[in-house]
């Protein structure tokens, strides 16, 4: 049972805080549970020597700074005010029951606990076990609190979370739409074991982010190796999430369009080696993608694509929605789209053949491709065949 | 063994090692630490299972090649092995492993890169080259390693044909084909980008096996070098850091001495010993006399011990004389003397001058940085030199 000793509202982050008194017998009941749910906070073991000392502590009934607790699920209303001790105590109650909990500061001091629980039950130390059990400890249980308010305040009370890359952050700031999806279209976790169908209704979510992030830096590389943010930086980046939430729509849902262009344009292309009469056109290396939508949905071509188009936004002050236009208007010369594409994989697997980092190189290259392709002013300008002939010299010169 | 750093403020370091593999359609190592709990690091290699022969095992070595490109596989052969056509091992790059549809990865290959990835998780000392601070993201293999790195993998029991084998013994072949041997504590300050390493790697991926691999067949020195502990030191801590241009000389020329050093004795005994008493007493006090000149020594291993390939001898006369052209040296003012001069000649006086001399190349007018950069040129060239003599030092 628990017992709300107080309930204040921090206006920052919009969100109730609950100081609870509870057994350690019932924290360690739904402790244990949990204590793999944070997502953000990583769990690191103290030193055996102090982790010693509190064990000690504790069997002397000491008390221990309380533990910051959230209830996880955002979606479930909150409370009226600072005095709605019953509904607040009802929603504690009930994301206890349904493991809907996040230990945000204190998981140390529960590992601590656990590992005491553990030995006292192999020792058959009965009464000093008991005597655990029944000792209380204050924890304060935050409510209503969304994830960004999560982030915020573990990142200002500095809980114990290691660095987080602007990567990992996005992640956590977008991970709604990976749950919920922009406009029919799914965003599928690597975590679930769910295949990502091969059309444009489904997408890695990892793969859009990628792509997302560089239309943001206006840089093909994949940003999660280059910046480890600060909890300063952290925070800037929150407080601009709410203009980066519908941008980020906008990129996605122009990168559906420029798909649903190729397939149609391309009559859903398909890569059949085996009828590739000419040469030139023979591939060394395994083909870089299968079909139209292997070769476009990789994160290669969307980090390509988002780093190109912000280039854009920033020299030639095109929007998401100028390119979205353009988009109709691609040609291949001819409107032999086989050709084109077969000539593409023929240069991205020269690439291949070349490359000290091919990952790194081919999107390098689809950087350019969509350079020419989607630049008014370029020579190569909505001519698929040009474009990759384009990219494919700047990535020789460049990179060989 | 991986090795992660705690975030400030603690500076604690956590040992990570392989606890468990997972064997699916692909095989996933999962590494942990006693001191880091819920933590787990995981790496996939990229590539559909293969199946893994037991009672074998690896030993992993770290190198760099410029010239390598992330899709490269190179099957290592050695003479002195006449089973299996010698081969001993692959080299791969570390991240191509971990990364999708890079190498082509055939039933043969594939167990040295699990072997490889295990021994690389599993050891008890890190190999580890960049330190690697706990964060949100998930690592990736070049947080640990550097994103160029090659790793060799030889197969012990292939390998332990030949007596006391240790890769330290082929440095000079393999440097010779852009490979430089690199540890966890300390990178690589300098390559030598010279054409001539680069055509020797070529030379390697002008003819491939069907599954795509190339195969470099290098020889360890002959025993008498071998035996020489400061030539593994040379390949594995000097050759690769940068060093002033005249001490980098002066250590390359250390070959030279040891290699001529061997001369002296094996004149002796085959043309002394092996016919004493067909010598007459003038001729052998004339035969002693000659041999113990430094300068007819170097000519014998210029000549005959160790004959530097056509291309080098004459990239490193003409890089010689235009050195000493460059400084106004009196002895090359002659263009017809020039043209007759032998590599061996050059090379001598270079060494004589530079040591007896070396306050001559600063006179008044002369321009330094082009006098700097032509001994570097210099010593690229001798770097590629040493290593030929060393891997084609013959006694007969």
């Amino acid at each position: 049972m628990i017992a709300i000793k107080s309930i204040l509202k921090d206006e920052r982050i919009n969100a109730y805080n609950v100081l609870i008194e509870i057994s350690i017998s019932e924290y360690l009941k739904f402790a244990r549970n949990v204590i793999d749910n944070n997502e953000f906070q990583r769990k690191k073991v103290i030193k055996s020597k102090i982790k010693e000392i509190l064990k000690d502590d504790l069997l002397r009934n000491c008390l221990i700074p309380s533990i910051v607790l959230a209830v996880s699920n955002e979606n479930i209303k909150t409370i009226k005010d600072e005095d709605d001790t019953q509904s607040s105590e009802e929603i504690i109650n009930n994301a206890i029951r349904s493991n809907e909990i996040l230990i945000i500061d204190g998981l140390q001091r529960t590992y601590v606990l656990l590992s005491l629980e553990e030995e006292l039950l192999k020792k058959g130390d009965e009464d000093a076990l008991q005597k655990l059990y029944k000792h209380k400890i204050r924890a304060e249980v935050y409510l209503g609190l969304n994830r960004i308010g999560l982030l915020y305040r573990m990142i200002t009370l500095n809980t114990g979370q290691t660095t987080m890359s602007t990567r990992h952050l996005m992640e956590i700031l977008y991970l709604d739409y990976a749950r919920i999806g922009v406009n029919g279209i799914k965003l599928i976790k690597d975590k679930e074991e769910t295949q990502i169908s091969l059309n444009t209704d489904e997408f890695n979510f990892k793969t859009i982010l990628d792509g997302f992030n560089s239309y943001l830096e206006k840089n093909e590389g994949l940003i999660e190796r280059t910046e480890i943010l600060d909890n300063i930086k952290s925070l800037d980046v929150i407080k601009d999430e709410e203009i980066n939430k519908d941008l980020f729509k906008d990129f996605l849902l122009t990168y559906k369009v420029m798909l649903d262009q190729l397939v149609l344009k391309t009559n859903s292309w398909k890569n059949n080696t085996d009828d590739i009469e000419e040469q030139a056109l023979k591939l060394n290396t395994n083909a870089f993608g299968k079909s139209i939508l292997d070769i476009f949905k990789k994160s290669q071509v969307l980090t390509g694509f988002g780093a190109a188009i912000g280039h854009l936004k920033e020299a030639k002050n095109l929007s998401l929605t100028d390119i979205e236009k353009m988009l109709p208007l691609i040609t291949a010369e001819n409107d032999d789209w086989n050709t084109a594409l077969c000539h593409l994989l023929k240069q991205l697997d020269l690439v291949k053949e070349k490359s000290k980092k091919i990952g790194n190189d081919q999107r390098y290259f689809f950087k350019f491709f969509f350079r020419g392709l989607l630049n008014p002013d370029s020579d190569q300008y909505l001519n698929f065949n040009k474009s990759s002939d384009f990219a494919f010299n700047r990535t020789r010169e460049d990179k060989f | 063994m991986l090795l992660v750093k705690d975030t400030l403020p603690s500076t604690d370091v956590h040992h990570f090692k392989l606890s468990s593999i997972f064997i699916d359609d692909k095989i996933s190592f999962e590494l942990t630490s006693e001191t880091y709990a819920g933590v787990n690091i995981n790496f996939t290699l990229e590539y559909p299972k293969a199946k893994i022969p037991t009672g074998y095992s690896v030993s992993v070595h770290l190198f760099k090649n410029n010239h390598f490109s992330q899709k490269d596989i190179i099957d290592l052969r050695v003479k002195e092995i006449s089973n299996n056509s010698g081969k001993i091992g692959y080299f791969f790059r570390l991240d191509a492993l971990f990364e999708k549809d890079i190498l082509q990865l055939n039933p043969h290959i594939y167990p040295y890169a699990y072997y490889a990835i295990e021994h690389l998780f599993l050891s008890e000392i890190s190999l580890q080259t960049k330190a690697y601070e706990l964060n949100s993201n998930p690592p990736l293999i070049n947080d640990f390693f550097d994103e160029d790195t090659i790793i060799l993998v030889i197969c012990n029991e292939y390998a332990n044909v030949v007596n006391d084998f240790t890769i330290s013994n082929y440095l000079a072949p393999l440097f010779l084909n852009g490979f430089v041997k690199f540890e966890n504590t300390k990178g690589i300050d300098v390559f030598n980008e010279n054409d001539l390493i680069k055509n020797n790697f070529d030379g390697i991926k002008n003819i491939s096996r069907p599954d795509g691999a190339y195969v470099l067949k290098i020889t360890s020195p002959i025993e008498l070098l071998a035996k020489e502990t400061f030539i593994p030191y040379l390949y594995q801590y000097l050759l690769q850091y940068k060093s002033d241009t005249i001490t980098r000389f002066i250590t390359l020329y250390q070959i030279i001495e040891i290699s001529i050093s061997k001369i002296f004795h094996l004149k002796v005994q085959t043309k002394v010993c092996a016919n004493l008493n067909s010598l007459t007493s003038f001729q052998l006090k004339e035969f002693l006399g000659d041999i113990q000149k430094e300068k007819s020594r170097i000519v014998a291993l210029f000549n005959d011990f160790a004959r530097p390939s056509v291309p080098l001898e004459n990239q490193l006369k003409d890089a010689i004389k235009d050195f000493f052209i460059h400084v106004i040296d009196p002895d090359y003012s002659d263009p017809v003397k020039n043209a007759q001069y032998t590599l061996a000649d050059v090379f001598y006086d270079y060494r004589n001058k530079l040591v007896h001399n070396y306050r001559l190349i600063h006179t008044p007018g002369i321009d330094n940085q082009l006098t700097q950069s032509k001994m570097e040129l210099i010593n690229d060239l001798t770097e590629i030199f040493i290593s030929q003599i060393i891997s084609n030092f013959k006694t007969t």
